[in-house]
């Protein structure tokens, strides 16, 4: 349909036919297509290819040195393991989808609603929806069982929110349908072609010859549920694809982690080193082994019969070849397929977490290939309500006439009924009127609770009926309350509604008691306040109100001003006619909107003050102590969220993004041009706080001793036994932090943050000149807040920051706004909230609440990074060590590329023998005790130096291939030497080429083992089970035994070395130099250049040092007398250190 | 991560987080260095019992040099105590070589027919008789290296086919004292697994191969040599031998300019280890003697820069 409008022709299927079925697909292939599309899509990868080009090559005889299998069977595994997990993946699309398109929905047909599949219905259907079951295409409401055609919706699916959403029927329409039957509805329908915007629709429905417009309040989308009405009758207008909530569904983005893109570039340098060591033995194969020599007479006739006449070219080129394959297991093909097993395991053990759940709340892991960059994060963006906050109103506090109240006065107050008199009552009565009048909640009858659209109406109206003002129900046309077990009925005459630019509501009643009628308007302090006759008020009354309201809002309260008045009956008749006018006219032209609002505000003046009400927003869990962790941790937090700033700050302090020594700059500026000059002073000014700082900046290296002294502060107070010698260190510390310099420690602490405002944010978006001041802005600031930004906005910001300052983000949220957010940033989280699943299902991570980003980022991120950092270079160490020794055998076997290793034993060398042990360490290690109180309360701080360590990249990578270079040579030369006439056992006898290579192969496996092992932080039984037993054990007699009965070529042979006292000698004398070299390279890295773990553990290490002597009350005196030693400042440090190892000293003897 | 007792939690949870510390390296070093220097100390001794006697280029010794004729020289040998083994030792021949290493057909060797693809396939260039040489078509081998006239079709698939077999060493040796026969044992000089199992002979051997694949010669030749100078065990002397002026009579057949290299005798004594190999016990005081010098480094570094060692801070 490429036409700008879609055309429905009510009721015709036949009409049409051209727009596409309700069934939805989500699956790729088919039972028929299943096997050439997906191996066709396999071979798109890079990867495969390679792999297939050396599987090729390696069937060549000519060329090959070794038996094709050991080419062909891995990739054949690669393939069918990529294969089977498309299949399962496909089959599950399947089922969801078929469990998608198979439910049951309600087609009218034949005078009756048949029951049929979702995947049935067409475009211009009529279909029935009952309550509670969800919409199955986009549909216009033709009828609803509400006599005015209202219906309620539950969209929590769509947008994320869970409060009910009312929509109409077209009210002729609707009564029309109560005489007719449906299918004497004939016409047609006109409307936008099918897009993704949920908020938009226009289209013009044309009956009998009449046309009434359609707009999104007559809409009901996919996916969204009905509630509190039995039933409704809807045209479908978009089906299946075209349905906005498929159409809006993000694309899945493949995210790719700094490790890959390491990986990817490292990879092709060792591809180039590769083809370079290829070129150099094709040449020398070409310039001195080939079968003519320079005279072009035959040589090495015992290899190259006569008839043979290849020059050296042709013998070069076969050479190059040759040695290609030999030496492709230098970017081995295991490595992929074992980097996506090591992720799945460590998704599966993450899973498995318990800290990461709560109450059977689940924490799940969708994208199991990123787990190593949440070891990185440098920012995160956390959306506000629902993720900070709890989205979990309650009423706190309210200031009638100018008195303070709280929800415990309230209550007080009337509890006791008899001192409270109708006089004192009237103070109160307008104040909650207002409450329980002017709202849109309503109240579910099944569930016996109040829902609405706005969470703040829900919980006043909620605070009013447990203080004794009921809101029973509100019909079409009146409204009816119980104050204090009275009835009351009020008449409903007309509602202004709330929005973002009204910024309050009012509603127009009829007292049915006195016939009075009343105008009740709630809303926004400042706005309300403008329309307050202030001559009506006492200073004295709006002063106080004043004071509260800023009280209110420092305490990170929600405020509302409730105000009335009462209105002239003529004046309001008079003011009613012309309103109805100014309606119809924008029934026909909706441009003019604006007169009718203006018109609404005619009336909204001279209001009466009622009070104000403040709210809390509860905050979630931890929210302040986990903000803290991140910027301990050097993370810079953003806020971004749609609420206005004064609120946003409010949450901003509340959990401690911004506090009393945070420097808050604010940008709410409006032209482009006045927002420059604001950035660029904000610029200035963090300048000259800098060199304050940066004169005082020794003060940091105390640092760590505060963080010490804190804790054990925290400790002494609270195990008091422990308390006299925890003391004397705490005092021994707090003399060194006291006379380092007090004045500057202010200066060290001071922190910047920035609050910029939805209009700025637009034209930070749009402008490249305030982008660039805001990019030097923004590393400085730990903080920053954007309010009143939209879904969109949030996701550019996120983008902005990706794109320009190269670090990776972290976007955190609960709802279908935030989903851009979480799909643009590097990583994103989750939250499984009270508004729906949305922005769970399309994040990387969700768990139930904010504090798990805690664990997350401080705990599994930092162990997945070094643990896959660890687990790649370990790889590569591995097969650089293995493969080179085939290049320096070439340069004893007359550069003929012979392997070195015999098939099955290079075939075994990834794929079994050293398989287990990376994997186990890549998903268990753990480099510090994350048990211990002392290091957890050292996270953030290690989190926030490790990150910045170079665990993966050119350097790491250098670092590894240049030792596994040295220890292949090592294991090789040593070796051959000694092996040299392979005369080894006392029989004399002589063993072969095997002998050799099998003794260089044990050898590496050995040192590969032993590697692993000394670089492994912790042991279970089951490490010692998976790096011991389980692969070298098992593998090395009884693989070596059972594979010699399959391999003609060392058959036997293990009989032969397993029983020579030389090969284990000489493995031990390999292994053990490897050792020495690897233990002090590790010891002097320790002392010389300590990582911040090396640090910690040092820390934690006197920490129980100082505990076990507390607890020996032997000890203390000896101690007291190290601690009178006298210190001087400058050797306070080395002091501390000293003692402590003296302590520990004495110990140890 | 998880509250539940039990088996598995002591399995997974019993965590030991050993780091690496000073102390425990002057210990661990000081141990295994002590131990590596005494296994050294031995292994020298040991290497010090072997005697080894090279004789190089002995094709050389007889005037004037001649192939595929008997020939003979004297030689002064020490005194040696038995078993004394006999090796040839070539230089220079690519025994390694890929397309040497699998040119042969190990169906073939234990015994059994093979078809002419396979031939093709797996002793590629030396298939048939006339591929390979001369005199080795038209004589049979015995097990006891007793060569026997015999005439073969040259179309006919060669057993043992492949490059291996076809440039099988063929020089025989004598040993003599002032006339008096040394005798050198030649059999047992094969790995046991290998005669009877991997090299067996066909049923009709003598009419279809030129040679017995349980001749020892030729399977100690067929263990393919993993550097380009190796020596092959040919015989056993199991007497001890007095010092004196040896004559050692051999059939020069075996031209080393073939391989443009050289052929050498070596009779030697073997220890515990195997022959004499220096390298060995030197590799191993050298490292014990590193760790011993580390682990004293690191004592002296630790004693002198007093307790705060190992606390350098930044």
């Amino acid at each position: 349909m490429q036409q700008e409008s879609r055309k429905i022709i009510i009721n015709r299927r036949d009409l049409n036919i051209l727009f596409p079925s309700n069934a939805i697909k989500t699956s790729k292939y088919n039972v028929l297509n299943f096997f050439p599309k997906a191996i066709l899509l396999q071979f798109m990868r890079i990867a495969n290819i390679y792999f297939l080009v050396t599987a090729v090559l390696q069937s060549i005889p000519l060329i090959s040195p070794l038996a094709p299998f050991s080419a062909i069977s891995p990739l054949v595994f690669v393939l069918a393991v990529s294969l089977f997990r498309e299949m399962l993946e496909d089959y599950r699309k399947h089922r969801n989808d078929d469990m998608i398109n198979e439910q049951v929905a309600l087609l009218y047909n034949n005078y009756v609603f048949q029951k049929i599949q979702w995947k049935e219905i067409r475009v211009g259907d009529i279909v029935q929806v009952l309550e509670d079951f969800t919409i199955p295409a986009d549909l216009c409401i033709i009828r609803t069982s509400d006599e005015n055609g209202q219906c309620f919706l539950e969209t929590s699916n769509l947008d994320g929110e869970r409060n009910l959403k009312t929509k109409y029927a077209i009210t002729e329409i609707q009564e029309q349908m109560t005489l007719k039957k449906f299918s004497d509805l004939t016409g047609e329908l006109q409307c936008d072609k099918p897009n993704n915007r949920i908020h938009k629709f226009q289209g013009m429905l044309s009956v009998d010859l009449k046309q009434f417009p359609i707009s999104n309040n007559n809409i009901l989308l996919r996916g969204t549920t009905i509630k509190n009405t039995k039933w409704v009758v809807g045209l479908v207008v978009y089906t299946g694809h075209d349905c906005k909530i498929i159409k809006n569904q993000g694309k899945l983005r493949y995210k790719t982690t700094h490790i890959e893109r390491a990986l990817n570039i490292i990879v092709i340098v060792i591809l180039i080193l590769q083809a370079g060591a290829c070129i150099a033995l094709a040449f020398f194969t070409a310039y001195n082994y080939n079968p003519l020599n320079f005279e072009g007479k035959p040589q090495f006739i015992y290899i190259y019969p006569e008839k043979e006449k290849n020059g050296p070219v042709v013998t070069g080129v076969i050479s190059y070849f040759s040695n290609f394959l030999l030496l492709n297991s230098m970017v081995p093909i295991s490595l992929i397929i074992s980097l996506e097993t090591l992720k799945y395991l460590q998704t599966t053990w993450m899973e498995f977490d318990e800290q990461m759940q709560n109450e059977n709340q689940p924490f799940r892991v969708l994208n199991t290939m990123i787990h190593e960059e949440l070891g990185k994060i440098e920012y995160v963006f956390t959306d506000k309500t629902g993720t900070l906050t709890s989205n979990n109103m309650e009423f706190r506090q309210c200031c009638i006439k100018g008195i303070a109240y709280s929800d415990q006065d309230l209550r007080e107050i009337f509890q006791c009924d008899n001192i409270l008199n109708d006089l004192e009552l009237e103070k109160y009565i307008n104040f909650f009127l207002c409450i329980i009048i002017c709202h849109n909640v309503i109240v579910d009858e099944k569930l016996n609770e109040f829902q609405g659209s706005s969470p703040d109406e829900v919980a006043l109206v909620k605070a009013a009926y447990e203080h004794g003002f009921k809101f029973l129900k509100k019909t079409n046309n009146s409204i009816f309350i119980k104050v204090r077990e009275q009835l009351l009925v009020y008449e409903y005459i007309c509602e202004f509604e709330f929005s973002s630019d009204r910024k309050r509501m009012s509603i127009v009643v009829k007292d049915m008691q006195t016939e009075q009628l009343l105008l009740f308007c709630k809303g926004a302090d400042n706005i309300i306040w403008r329309r307050l006759d202030m001559k009506k008020h006492q200073e004295q009354e709006l002063r106080m109100t004043q004071v509260n309201l800023k009280k209110y809002s420092k305490d990170g309260l929600r405020t509302l001003c409730l105000s009335y008045k009462q209105i002239d009956e003529i004046q309001f008749q008079d003011w009613q006619k012309q309103y109805r006018a100014i309606q119809n006219e924008v029934a026909i032209d909706p441009e003019t909107t604006n007169k009718l609002r203006e018109h609404e505000s005619i009336l909204e003046h001279e209001l009466l003050l009622l009070g104000i009400t403040a709210l809390e927003d509860k905050l979630q869990e931890d929210v302040p102590e986990v903000i803290k962790s991140l910027h301990d941790a050097g993370i810079k937090v953003w806020m971004l969220t749609g609420d206005k700033m004064e609120t946003a700050e409010n949450i901003g302090y509340l959990c401690h993004l911004i506090d009393h020594s945070t420097k808050c700059f604010r940008v709410n500026q409006e032209d482009q041009e006045s927002i420059l000059m604001r950035f660029k002073k904000i610029n200035r000014s963090i300048l000259t706080y800098e060199k304050i700082t940066k004169k005082t900046n020794k003060v940091k290296k105390n640092q760590q001793f505060q963080q010490q002294l804190q804790w054990l502060r925290e400790q002494s107070s609270i195990n008091s036994q422990i308390r006299s010698v925890h003391k004397m260190k705490i005092n021994q510390m707090s003399i060194k932090s006291d006379t380092s310099d007090n004045r500057s420690q202010k200066e060290i602490k001071r922190t910047f943050a920035l609050i910029v405002e939805g209009d700025s944010i637009y034209y930070l978006l749009h402008s490249k000149q305030i982008q660039e001041e805001f990019l030097k802005i923004i590393p400085k600031c730990r903080t920053v807040i954007c309010c009143r930004s939209t879904p969109n906005q949030k996701a550019e910001i996120v983008g902005l920051i990706k794109k320009n300052l190269k670090t990776i983000t972290l976007a955190i949220g609960d709802g279908g706004n935030d989903v851009s957010m979480i799909q643009e940033s590097h990583i994103g989280v989750g939250i499984l909230g009270k508004e729906g699943n949305q922005a769970a299902m399309n994040s990387d991570y969700f768990f139930c609440q904010f504090k798990h980003l805690w664990r997350l980022l401080f705990v599994h991120g930092r162990w997945n990074l070094y643990r896959t950092s660890y687990f790649v270079n370990y790889f590569f160490f591995k097969n650089i060590l293995f493969t080179f020794q085939q290049f320096y055998f070439a340069f004893f076997n007359a550069f003929s590329s012979q392997s070195f290793y015999e098939d099955g034993y290079l075939l075994n060398f990834n794929t079994l023998i050293t398989a287990v042990a990376p994997v186990y360490y890549g998903v268990f290690d753990q480099d510090l005790d994350v048990q211990d109180e002392y290091i957890k309360s050292q996270l953030p701080r290690v989190y926030g130096e490790f990150k910045y360590h170079k665990l993966f990249g050119r350097r790491a990578f250098a670092k590894w291939y240049v030792s596994g270079l040295l220890c292949s040579g090592l294991v090789f030369f040593v070796t051959k030497q000694i092996y040299l006439i392979q005369v080894n056992s006392e029989s004399g006898r002589v063993d072969g080429l095997w002998q050799l290579s099998i003794s260089c192969y044990w050898s590496s496996v050995f040192i590969v083992f032993m590697v692993i092992i000394s670089d492994s932080n912790q042991f279970t039984w089951i490490t010692f089970l998976s790096y011991g037993p389980l692969s070298i054990l098992a593998f090395f007699p009884i693989f070596t035994l059972a594979w010699n009965e399959f391999q003609s070529e060392t058959k036997h042979y293990a009989y032969d070395w397993l029983g020579n006292a030389k090969f284990f000698i000489v493995v031990i004398l390999i292994v053990g130099t490897v050792f020495i070299f690897k233990r002090v390279i590790n010891i002097w890295q320790q002392l010389e250049y300590p990582t911040v773990i090396d640090k910690v553990r040092k820390e934690k290490e006197e920490m129980n040092n100082v505990m076990e002597q507390s607890q020996q009350p032997g000890s203390s005196r000896q101690e007291l007398s190290d601690l009178e030693f006298p210190m001087s400042i400058e050797n306070q440090i080395q002091g501390v250190y000293n003692l402590q190892h003296n302590m520990g000293q004495q110990r140890d003897m | 991560m998880s509250d539940s007792k039990g088996f598995l939690h002591w399995l997974f949870f019993k965590k030991w987080h050993p780091v690496p510390s000073v102390g425990s390296t002057i210990a661990l070093f000081s141990i295994i260095g002590v131990i590596f220097v005494a296994l050294g100390i031995v292994i020298t001794v040991i290497n010090n019992n072997i005697q080894e006697v090279t004789i190089y280029k002995y094709d050389q010794k007889c005037s004037p040099v001649e192939y595929n004729k008997q020939c003979s020289f004297t030689y002064k040998l020490d005194q040696m105590k038995a078993p004394i083994y006999f090796y040839y030792e070539l230089e220079n021949f690519y025994q390694n070589h890929r397309r040497y290493v699998k040119s042969k057909s190990s169906t073939q060797l234990s015994g059994e027919e093979i078809s002419l693809s396979d031939a093709e396939k797996y002793c590629e260039p030396i298939i048939f008789n006339k591929d390979l040489e001369q005199w080795q078509q038209a004589v049979y081998i015995t097990e006891n290296n007793e060569q026997v006239p015999k005439q073969r079709k040259p179309d006919d698939i060669a057993s043992p086919c492949g490059l291996v077999a076809k440039s099988f060493f063929n020089d025989t040796y004598e040993l003599s004292l002032s006339e008096k026969n040394i005798e050198l044992n030649q059999t047992g000089i094969s790995w046991p697994n290998d005669k009877g199992k991997k090299y067996k002979r066909a049923s009709d051997s003598e009419s279809t191969q030129w040679i017995d694949p349980e001749n020892e010669h030729f399977i100690v030749w067929m263990r393919t040599a993993g550097l380009p100078t190796f020596r092959k065990l040919w015989g056993r002397i199991e007497q001890d031998i007095e010092e004196g002026e040896y004559t050692i009579k051999f059939q020069n057949n075996y031209n080393p300019q073939m391989f443009a290299g050289a052929k050498n005798i070596v009779l030697s004594t073997s220890g515990p280890f195997g022959g004499k190999n220096l390298f060995l016990s030197i590799a191993f005081i050298v490292v014990g003697v590193i760790q011993l010098l580390i682990a004293l480094a690191f004592l002296i570094k630790k004693i002198r820069a007093g307790p705060s060692f190992g606390q350098k801070n930044e």
